[in-house]
Formats: structure tokens, C-alpha cells, sequence
């Protein structure tokens, strides 16, 4: 049986070498890249077995062009921030030689300003990562898209290295992309926005994350990772209210 | 009567420079310091003058004072061009031309709009700008945060309301929290500030505490507390910035598990 990595990227040139170092072991590696400007096709250029180079098509659908092109019948999706460790590789070789499950989820160990982060709910985290090509698809939720896929499921033991943001200003920026991006989607699902949502649900993200998933337990990263979390929560509905504003100015 | 030039610096305003203008057309003259902009913004500004310059940008002084020697007007007031002169301002304006005046400069009172609403209270008012100076009395000096230079007794205060366009979307907001935090936590880093635990968690709740109570932002409702919220959140990122910036220098030599 043969095993497709896919990947998509736009401008990772810091991360890309690192994480498709990681994965030689694969049969073909099929990297969507939606207009770099930094070095990251010219470094992939040395592991990739294709590259497709297209516009922003959404997560999904950017995903369905690179899943689409792979020939394997299992394929593992990695983003760039991602990296395969023996014990996962390992792992893989051996359960995509077996019949009986379609996709399997694997555990992400998240380093977060240099630690791993063990508590916050963050850990194990699994995500269906590693799943038979046919009849898979992407969903189309527009931040957190996810694989659906139809027949048994199984975990695999090791982790996926999942490198966080190094830089909080990337991070930032990132965060603000999302933070649009979500409260975009809830403006359109017409969610019914109340003003207490915008204290009340950072106070509750704060408060499940640090104190009932344990993440005092994680030093200043944890504090940190917390508190960020909060704040995502608040501009998410700031954002939204302020959607909703917009729009009746408009009417 | 004295008459009165108006300078306005640009760079990619063309959302915001037609209002602007529009707001000073009783105006003398009107001269707009274009750095290069990529968009429509000197072609909009030609509908309204012909004195449009395009000027290497060398920082708000330097921009202002080329601005002022093109400038042939006894008083120039100065304007970016996300500020928009009120009613009440230009009315005040005009009475001061009228008259003698024993100041050599202005400082406007300029009104924060977040989100497209004012905000009157919290960390960032009262703000008085200087704006106006008296040709020849006076030079614009200093970096990114550019004063008139003038004798403090010469420098008089305006409070009609200088409308200050700032953060129009909340994106816009947390993209200059972003930019500005950097700069800040260097400066920091500098004076050898420390961050643990404690002064994480208090420290962005007193930043929120003194614009939303101290600084009555509750008085602007929603938006103030947004505002404040923001300020919150400001303070937090500055001090994760310098967490981080002390945690590399200290721990560059050791492994992460």
C-alpha cells in the first residue's frame, strides 16, 4: 500500500524544510502552494514528488486540489508547522499495511513558546490525520476544516510535533486573520449575538482552559496560552458585534 | 484679515482624504504632502487643489515642515488626513484669524472615533494635538510622537473638536496592538523590566481598570468598553513580548525538552 503526504502552503520557507525532512520515507509528497513570495517552492523543489501551484481556494478546497492529485491509497495530511517523528513513522509503515480501518487519529504534542504544552486541553488532541484516499473529503468549515471519511477508525500511539507560533507577532497576525474569519462565519449563520457573550465566554474559555483542564500546570506558557485563548474568544465576538453594527448602519 | 494655509500629509488615504478636504475648503489654501501613495489619493486630492506634493516620507516633522514651506498662509494648520475639522472648529478658527492672537501655536482638541464612535473618555483623553502654528513662530521636531516646538506660554489650547478617524475596524486595532507592542516591549527590554505570573494577570486588568473607571470610559458605553478592554490586551501583549524577548536571551543555551 502506498502512502501520499499532502500539504499546503503559503510562504512557510522557515518551517518547510524541516517538516518535509520528516517524511522522505513517504511514496509522493503533493505540496499546494497559493502564492508564496518567500523561498518555500524553491526549498520544497527538493522533496516534493509534485507541486501544483493555484489561488487561495479556502482550506477545503485547497485541500481537495492536493488530495485530488495523489495517486497512494493512504494519505497523510501535514501542515508545515508539522513533523513525523521515527516512533510516528514507524507507526505508520506498519498500520498502512494492514486492512480493516479507514482513517486513523494521531495525537499532537504542541510546543508553545518553547514548551510542550501537556494540559489546556491540548493534549492528545487527535485529529483523523492518516486515512484511506478513497472517499475521503475536507469539510467546509472556513478556520478549523477536518477530513471526513466513511468506515472504522483507529489511534495511533505517537504524536505529530505540532511547532506553534515562534514569533507572537506572526502569531497575531494569524490571530486576527481567524478571529475575521470566525466571526464571519457566525454573522452568516445569523448566530444571535448577545452582549454577554463578550465577557462571559472569554471568562469561561479562561477558566476551563487554566483551571479545569489544568493548564496552571504548564508555567508562564500556560498563563500565557490561556489568557491569548481569552482574548481570541473576545475579538471573535467584538468582531461580530461590530459586523452586526456595520450592517445596520447599512440598512 | 490673516489667512490660513492647511497642510496635509498623506500616504494611501483614499478612503478618507475627500472628507478631509471637504472639511477645509473655506480655507485659504489647502496643500497636501503626498509620500508615494499607491492609490487614487493625489488624484482625488487634484480635484480640490493643485498644490499636491509628493515627498520622500522622513517622519511626521520633517513631512509637516515641507508641507509648511510650501505653505503661504500667516497660520498653518496641520491635519492628517483621518482628522476632520468640526463645525465648531472652523467657526473658532475663523474667529481667531479675526483677531489678534498672543499664542504662536494651538494645541486642537482632537476626539478619538473607535469603530466609528467617539470615544470621549478613557486612557487616551483628554487629547490635545498641536495643529496650528503661526508662520515663522515656530518648527515641527521629534519622532514618532512630533510636537511643535514653541515656548510653552506661547502654545494656547483650542476645544472645539478635531474628529480623529483612527481605528475603523477592530482588525485595524489589534494590527497596530501588534505593531506597537513590539516597539514598546524593546523599549522595555531596555529598562530591564521582568515578567512573571502576577504582573501577567494584573497588570492588563489595571491597564483595563484605569481607562474604563479611572479614565470614566464607561461614559462612551459599548465602545468604551471595548476601547478599554483593547487597552487590556495592549498591555498583555507588550509584557508577553518582553517575557519572550528575556526568556530567549536566557535560555539560548539550553535544550527544550
Amino acid at each position: 500500500m502506498s502512502l501520499s503526504i499532502i500539504i499546503i502552503t503559503k510562504n512557510e520557507e522557515a518551517q518547510i524544510k524541516d517538516c518535509l525532512e520528516s517524511v522522505r520515507f513517504a511514496d509522493e509528497i503533493i505540496l499546494v502552494d497559493s502564492g508564496s513570495t518567500d523561498k518555500t517552492l524553491s526549498i520544497a523543489r527538493a522533496y516534493a514528488t509534485r507541486i501544483i501551484e493555484t489561488d487561495w481556494k479556502g482550506y477545503s478546497g485547497t485541500k481537495m486540489i492536493a488530495l485530488e492529485a495523489a495517486t497512494g491509497d493512504w494519505i497523510l495530511w501535514l501542515d508545515a508547522d508539522e513533523r513525523v517523528q521515527p516512533s510516528l513513522q514507524e507507526e505508520i509503515q506498519e498500520v498502512t499495511k494492514t486492512e480493516g480501518v479507514t482513517g486513523y487519529y494521531i495525537a499532537r504534542k504542541a510546543i508553545f513558546l518553547g514548551r510542550w504544552i501537556k494540559h489546556c486541553g491540548w493534549y492528545p488532541g487527535y485529529v483523523i490525520r492518516l486515512f484511506k484516499k478513497e472517499g475521503a473529503r475536507f469539510s467546509e468549515n472556513m478556520v478549523h476544516e477536518s477530513v471526513y471519511i466513511d468506515g472504522p477508525t483507529a489511534h495511533l500511539k505517537s504524536p505529530l510535533i505540532h511547532y506553534t507560533d515562534t514569533s507572537l507577532d506572526h502569531y497575531f497576525i494569524k490571530f486576527n486573520k481567524y478571529t475575521t474569519l470566525a466571526a464571519r462565519e457566525l454573522f452568516q449563520s445569523n448566530y444571535s449575538f448577545h452582549l454577554t457573550d463578550l465577557i462571559g465566554r472569554p471568562i469561561y474559555s479562561f477558566v476551563k482552559m487554566y483551571i479545569i483542564k489544568r493548564g496552571f500546570l504548564d508555567g508562564v506558557q500556560g498563563l500565557i496560552l490561556c489568557i491569548l485563548s481569552a482574548c481570541y474568544v473576545f475579538t471573535k465576538y467584538a468582531k461580530l458585534w461590530h459586523y452586526r453594527e456595520q450592517n445596520k448602519t447599512k440598512e | 484679515m490673516p489667512s490660513l494655509s492647511v497642510v496635509i500629509i498623506t500616504y494611501n488615504e483614499e478612503c478618507k482624504i475627500k472628507k478631509c478636504i471637504e472639511a477645509v475648503t473655506w480655507a485659504d489654501e489647502i496643500i497636501v504632502v503626498d509620500s508615494f501613495s499607491t492609490d487614487r489619493t493625489r488624484e482625488i486630492a487634484r480635484e480640490y487643489t493643485d498644490l499636491v506634493y509628493q515627498n520622500a516620507w522622513e517622519g511626521f516633522a520633517k513631512q509637516r515642515t515641507y508641507g509648511m514651506n510650501q505653505a503661504s498662509g500667516d497660520w498653518i494648520l496641520f491635519l492628517d488626513a483621518d482628522e476632520y475639522v468640526t463645525d465648531a472648529l472652523q467657526n473658532k478658527l475663523k474667529e481667531l484669524l479675526e483677531d489678534y492672537s498672543p499664542f504662536h501655536a494651538f494645541k486642537l482638541h482632537r476626539v478619538e472615533h473607535f469603530l466609528g464612535f467617539p470615544l470621549h473618555y478613557g486612557t487616551l483623553n483628554p487629547s490635545y494635538q498641536p495643529r496650528l502654528l503661526c508662520k515663522g513662530k515656530g518648527y515641527w521636531t521629534g519622532g514618532a510622537h512630533a510636537h511643535i516646538e514653541v515656548a510653552d506660554e506661547l502654545m494656547g489650547l483650542i476645544h472645539e473638536d478635531l474628529f480623529h478617524d483612527s481605528h475603523n475596524t477592530i482588525t485595524d486595532f489589534i494590527t497596530r496592538i501588534n505593531y506597537y507592542t513590539t516597539v514598546d516591549a524593546q523599549d522595555r527590554i531596555q529598562q530591564g523590566q521582568r515578567v512573571g505570573k502576577m504582573r501577567l494577570i494584573f497588570s492588563p486588568i489595571g491597564m483595563a481598570w484605569k481607562s474604563f473607571i479611572v479614565k470614566h470610559g464607561y461614559r462612551d458605553g459599548f465602545p468604551g468598553l471595548l476601547f478599554s478592554i483593547g487597552m487590556g490586551i495592549y498591555s498583555f501583549l507588550r509584557l508577553v513580548k518582553v517575557w519572550q524577548l528575556n526568556n530567549e536571551a536566557s535560555s539560548k543555551n539550553h535544550h527544550i525538552d
